[in-house]
């Protein structure tokens, strides 16, 4: 993007955010804070005329925020092309979509208000099962009034539902599945859990207990187990995203991933309920424990 | 570009964007400090590269009549309402909306486009350091790829595998919409060779995808209700199947939550399952199989003893 494609998107947003530090605008450009400067520069000698009161007029105030007094006309953004028009609605969609993210209503509201004004073609949608939205309502309101939650999960990693006491801490989206951080109060530890998997959920009356800040939010998959395994594109989907550590592709359907799983009773259920689809290829330990699992079914 | 020439365009700029009226060259010139150098001839040619680009970076100027009366004389216009977006009046919190609505994006195509979206709506495009923790295109390059296809409206092909016959085809498909839902990408559209809608699930494709440059000449129906194309894919036409699950008492609970009934006795509880899509059970029951004592009817107990087999298969 050359200088003068930067000054068109930059002057209008300038005029629509009074006050912004040179530092905001330069992450928000990507450009470096001494190039918001040069390009401010310009923007002192232009104007459509050379006198006192037609050149664009700039000025820093005493908090080193950036003040456009006058824009010369130049006050409203460009139009969008058809791809943003299309991108920023898809983006609205799921944020209208996904319950955990925002008050739907409202952005429903802007979608109107967009569509109407830019009639942007439709390119995404999103149909999520309704099931999980009480759930999440309630774990919302359970992360607002900072009360425990208990649940009934039936987790990726054990074959097994169980109760839990949780205290709710964040919500999360990936696609269009969403996570809970919360405290786990038998683990005593953080754990995401999948909304999905959530059979039963009820607010307690108890407070929440452990404060914990958002550093500590991060899981901790420090004592996971590293595994190899090839297996059919589709069957990614299993692992979760986070811990994938490489990807290589084998042929078009085939590939190659290393990884890391919570325990391997649970990879070798993943394993059996793909089918032949998936191979371990480490640690060999897995592939016993898929032998021994189905050893019923091998008679 | 030199800091003069970007100078003198912008100057150009602001000169158009200010007038009431097309003007000329002439008074252009008059106008801008770069031209006022120079012969005639250089600075025609100087202005017509500035004009053209201006142009190329999407700065729509005309050339148009003056009026009626001066139908001889044509003059530059810059109609501000055809180059910049009308006030939407929107409110902090919808702004707040757009910013986040952009930087969902995992892709980083798709990121640049909607970043510039947030700008051009007078958003910001960063997320707050406390914004919500959210990410769609997960691990999906084809999205970016799609997403174009279905803003322009071309044809499409790609080679994919149905995973009913596990047969790979090649497909010619007009775009109409990606579907996101149950975890997983889908491209809903229109078959060429079917003449029908196909929904394609995108792990699926197993080939680059090509856009070529056909346009599309069937629009996706008004009255296409995907919520309702997800539910039927749940349910097989006809009667549902019921399968009976004996598993060790207390255990799997995750199939336990989807039984229609349980009983229990001291050896083992029974599930009764309803299922329409055989795959389904099977999955589901194989992950399990170390708690699971039998499966009726028999068919469906070989079936999974079958399925069990080929994961043994390729792991020992």
């Amino acid at each position: 993007m050359n200088h003068i494609e930067l000054l068109i998107r930059m002057l209008p947003w300038l005029v629509a955010h009074p006050g912004v530090p040179p530092e905001t605008v330069a992450e928000e450009f990507g450009i470096s804070a001494k190039e918001v400067l040069r390009l401010l520069d310009v923007l002192q000698y232009t104007g459509p005329g050379q006198y006192g009161g037609e050149l664009v007029d700039v000025h820093f105030g005493a908090d080193q925020g950036i003040y456009v007094m006058d824009a010369q006309k130049f006050d409203r953004p460009v139009r969008l092309t058809g791809a943003e028009a299309s991108a920023l609605l898809a983006g609205l969609t799921y944020l209208e979509q996904m319950p955990a993210l925002a008050d739907s209503t409202e952005v429903a509201i802007l979608i109107d208000k967009i569509s109407a004004a830019l009639n942007p073609e439709p390119t995404v949608s999103i149909v999520t099962d309704v099931r999980e939205h009480d759930c999440i309502q309630l774990l919302k309101s359970a992360i607002d009034a900072e009360v425990q939650v208990e649940i009934s999960y039936a987790s990726g990693s054990s074959l097994n539902a169980s109760q839990r006491v949780i205290e709710p801490k964040r919500l999360l989206t990936r696609d269009d599945r969403t996570y809970v951080r919360a405290w786990c109060t038998e683990a005593e530890a953080m754990r995401t859990f999948r909304v999905d998997r959530i059979a039963r959920a009820s607010l307690s009356d108890l407070p929440q207990v452990v404060d914990i800040n958002d550093q500590e939010l991060v899981r901790d998959v420090t004592s996971w187990i590293d595994v190899i395994l090839e297996l059919d594109k589709e069957f990614l989907g299993d692992f979760d995203n986070d811990t994938v550590s490489s990807i290589h592709e084998l042929d078009e359907r085939r590939i190659r991933v290393s990884t890391k799983v919570a325990n391997l009773e649970w990879l070798a259920s993943v394993v059996l309920s793909a089918g032949g689809a998936i191979t371990v290829v480490s640690p060999e330990e897995a592939r016993d424990l898929v032998v021994s699992a189905a050893s019923r079914w091998l008679e | 570009m030199t800091a003069a020439r970007t100078e003198r365009l912008m100057d150009v700029l602001f000169v158009l964007l200010n007038a009431s009226t097309p003007i000329t060259r002439e008074q252009i010139r008059q106008r801008v400090p770069g031209y006022d150098q120079g012969s005639d001839e250089a600075f025609q040619r100087m202005f017509e590269r500035d004009k053209d680009a201006l142009r190329d970076m999407g700065v729509p100027i005309e050339l148009k009549n003056f009026d009626a009366v001066h139908d001889d004389v044509q003059g530059y216009w810059l109609d501000r309402k055809t180059w910049l977006l009308p006030d939407l009046k929107l409110t902090a919190d919808e702004r707040l909306m757009i910013t986040l609505a952009a930087s969902a994006w995992e892709d980083q195509q798709l990121t640049s486009v909607a970043r510039e979206a947030a700008h051009r709506m007078g958003s910001m495009a960063l997320r707050p350091h406390d914004g919500p923790d959210m990410r769609i295109g997960v691990g999906q390059t084809k999205v970016a790829e799609l997403f174009d296809a279905i803003t322009n409206k071309r044809v499409v092909t790609f080679a994919y595998e149905s995973k009913s016959s596990q047969t790979v085809s090649d497909r010619v498909v007009e775009p109409w919409r990606l579907l996101l839902t149950g975890g997983a990408w889908y491209l809903v559209g229109f078959d060429e060779e079917r003449e029908a809608l196909r929904t394609f699930r995108l792990s699926r494709i197993v080939s680059a995808i090509s856009v070529t440059n056909r346009s599309c000449v069937h629009d996706m129906p008004d009255d296409l209700d995907l919520a309702e194309l997800v539910q039927s894919w749940s349910e097989i036409p006809g009667a549902k199947s019921t399968a009976v699950v004996r598993i060790d008492p207390g255990t799997c609970s995750n199939l336990r939550l989807r039984a229609k009934s349980v009983e229990s006795t001291d050896t083992y509880d029974e599930l009764t399952i309803e299922f329409g899509h055989k795959g389904r059970l099977l999955r589901e029951v194989a992950a399990v199989c170390q708690y699971v004592q039998s499966v009726s009817p028999s068919e469906l107990n070989a079936d999974i003893a079958n399925y069990i087999r080929q994961a043994i298969a390729v792991n020992s």
